[in-house]
């Protein structure tokens, strides 16, 4: 009762004309950032905490939610009309939304991604309001070996499930991460690591430059690259969603927003995989299976719900044990830190309303993408037609002078310059980048958690690997490392296979 | 064996042997970070516990990383890593995008670490978004059109530059390099 009363106080306090033109805004804006190819939720959220900073905490929070919302919705539009993900979020959009559009429904397609979006959000909002108090009461409990357990699992589980290809590759760029965050002055003794002499380097490699460089100037880097896009349509049919078709795929979007936001959940996987999970789960429930591919209404459902339920869902993790759940999430971790709120366990008892806080500035935001997805349709379609070549450099503008105007330090330019080349370089040999982020986020956790945890058992590792939790979290994180290894994914695939085949000879014809 | 198919092999065996040389870099800095947790101070002097040194995880990492360098190479070699082979740079798509991506990189880099600081901010950042525009386009316009191109990138350049500089210096108080 008292979560509904906060949440009731949260959005009086929202509804003022500063606030709601903050959401107005701040969501086109998103809308526009998703549409962009090239421009992510995570680099425009980035990039706005940069442009925020000198805001009311409040409001600088609102507006950087109503970013991510926007963002990740609105990638749905470039994956339908140019068969192209805004977001990477977006991918699995593209795979009915554009077939689609080439069979001139593409106003349609975009009024499903829209409410898609919006009951994905919802679900992942009323998910948020319910279980982020009862794992931040869990969290309490939480010493510094199931910390450290955490913060491993965070970093191989986002690996194992973010990796495109090799999930070795993951793991790899987890490690990177969590290498960059040993750079600077440890946590335990004030010692200074890595730093080679150079002062700037001595509080550690800010976490806002290298987000802009690896998702900022590493995308400019890979839009100009790449071959140019080209619009399938100008022209829009019918853009209001009819309740039918929302009807007929409630089930899908029920369990897609579930489905999400429980990816959502996991530290680091993020929205792409909250999409893929909902569209491979509805294709292998639905009854037009073959429909998937070539313009599936449920396929385009459960990936827009999918994708958008992540949202909420990764700020679970995020606000109650400063884990975050995807790459977006770990900017709005470090815009928390900026605005004096301190994510984690305590966020309960320091803080008690502002988890209701956040359940009510999303509600505004999931209004506002539904609102201005609908009505600005067609206005909007413009936005694709801004060729790359004069955006991509006001786009750089910002990335060079966002990191320089917290700081100050033109150190933290390089830095971000350094990132986006290290980004760009990985994204083409298909590191995943959400790792490397979640083990720049998550290094200082796991590096003082370790030592402190030796320190309290006394150079014991035994409450490492026999406290319950802390069991269970070294159980999973042994079971994903095993799977990331080629040649045992291979013997249990055999083992599994021939087992099938044995059964199946067995069987009496 | 098809165009397309000999295409596909090469592209594999290219991602290969970047990832036969990736894990030799990553196994190099694998070792430099296990050799630079080992020889970290350990902090005697102020009696810390021996478990809690500050090289302990820089350790383990370099332990994490050079194993999983080692299980890449693998993987790689298996897959033709170590045989000689490659999409070539030649073709005229890739020669394309590598020209893209050299300019881009040139200019990007030039913006922030000599013209800004050495001009007025307002001015670097418009002569970068025209030369940028500029030097993008040129090939898309037909040569009739190269001024026109030429005189809204120049607009373009001189409004971003000035808008960045105003709205930065007097809406957020930034002192501008």
């Amino acid at each position: 009762m008292q979560g509904l009363q906060y949440l009731f106080e949260g959005l009086i306090g929202l509804i003022t004309l500063t606030s709601l033109f903050n959401v107005a805004w701040a969501t086109v804006l998103g809308i526009i950032v998703g549409m962009l190819p090239g421009l992510t939720a995570t680099m425009g959220v980035a990039l706005l905490t940069t442009l925020t900073y000198k805001l009311p905490p409040e409001q600088a929070i609102l507006i950087l939610l109503c970013m991510y919302v926007g963002a990740i919705y609105g990638g749905s539009r470039s994956a339908i009309l140019l068969n192209i993900p805004g977001t990477p979020a977006n991918a699995a959009t593209s795979l009915d939304g554009y077939p689609l559009a080439r069979q001139g429904r593409a106003g349609y397609a975009m009024a499903i991604a829209t409410t898609s979006s919006a009951i994905g959000t919802f679900i992942g909002i009323v998910c948020l309001a319910v279980i982020a108090p009862l794992l931040a009461n869990v969290a309490l409990d939480f010493g510094s070996y199931e910390f450290f357990w955490l913060a491993l699992f965070g970093i191989v589980i986002s690996g194992q499930l973010t990796a495109q290809g090799e999930p070795i590759k993951g793991i790899i760029a987890g490690i990177l991460g969590l290498m960059v965050a040993m750079v600077g002055m440890e946590g335990i003794h004030a010692h200074v690591r890595f730093t080679f002499g150079i002062s700037e380097l001595n509080g550690g490699i800010g976490l806002i430059p290298a987000m802009v460089g690896a998702f900022g100037f590493a995308e400019i880097l890979t839009v100009m690259f790449d071959k140019k896009a080209e619009l399938v349509s100008n022209k829009v049919d019918r853009i209001f969603p009819r309740f039918i078709d929302i009807w007929r795929t409630k089930w899908t979007a029920v369990r897609s927003g579930v489905i999400g936001t429980f990816v959502g959940v996991i530290p680091g996987v993020g929205e792409d995989i909250g999409a893929w999970a909902s569209y491979a789960l509805a294709k292998r429930t639905s009854r037009e299976k073959a429909q998937f591919g070539s313009g599936s209404i449920d396929g385009l459902t459960a990936a827009e719900t999918g994708n958008s339920a992540v949202v909420p869902g990764a700020l679970i993790p995020a606000l109650t044990l400063a884990v975050p759940g995807s790459a977006p999430a770990a900017v709005l971790i470090a815009a928390l830190f900026i605005h004096g709120v301190r994510p984690g366990p305590m966020i309960m008892i320091e803080q008690p309303t502002f988890v209701y806080e956040v359940v009510a500035m999303l509600l505004l935001a999931t209004i506002a993408i539904t609102i201005f997805g609908i009505l600005m349709a067609r206005p909007l379609l413009f936005v694709l037609r801004i060729p790359r070549e004069r955006l991509m450099p006001i786009v750089f503008v910002l990335c060079v002078i966002g990191p320089y105007a917290i700081t100050l330090r033109m150190f933290d330019v390089v830095v971000m310059l350094v990132f986006g080349i290290i980004g760009f370089l990985m994204r083409r040999m298909q590191y995943p980048m959400a790792p490397l982020v979640l083990g720049i986020i998550l290094g200082d956790l796991l590096d003082k958690n370790l030592r402190r945890g030796l320190t309290l058992s006394d150079g014991d590792i035994s409450p490492f690997i026999t406290r319950p939790i802390s069991v269970t979290f070294a159980i999973l994180i042994l079971l994903t490392i095993l799977a990331s290894i080629p040649i045992v994914r291979r013997s249990i695939t055999r083992l599994v296979t021939g087992n099938r085949s044995d059964r199946a000879a067995a069987e009496p014809n | 064996m098809t165009r397309d198919d000999q295409t596909d092999r090469s592209r594999t065996l290219t991602m290969a042997h970047a990832d036969v040389f990736t894990a030799v870099v990553l196994f190099v800095l694998a070792l430099a970070m296990l050799w630079g947790g080992y020889t970290m101070d350990r902090l005697e002097i102020r009696r810390i516990h021996p478990a809690s040194i500050p090289g302990l995880v820089p350790m383990a990492l370099g332990v994490a990383l050079a194993i999983c360098s080692v299980i890449l190479f693998v993987g790689a070699a298996k897959a033709g890593g170590l045989t000689r082979a490659g999409l070539s740079l030649r073709a005229p798509e890739t020669r394309a995008a590598t020209g893209r991506l050299a300019l881009c990189l040139a200019l990007t880099l030039v913006y922030p670490l000599v013209l800004v600081g050495s001009m007025p901010f307002w001015l670097a950042t418009a002569i970068f978004v025209t030369v940028f525009i500029a030097a993008f386009e040129w090939h898309h316009r037909s040569p009739a059109r190269h001024l026109i191109a030429l005189a809204t990138a120049l607009l373009q350049g001189a409004l971003v530059g000035l808008v960045t500089a105003y709205v930065f210096q007097e809406f957020f108080l930034v002192r501008l390099p």
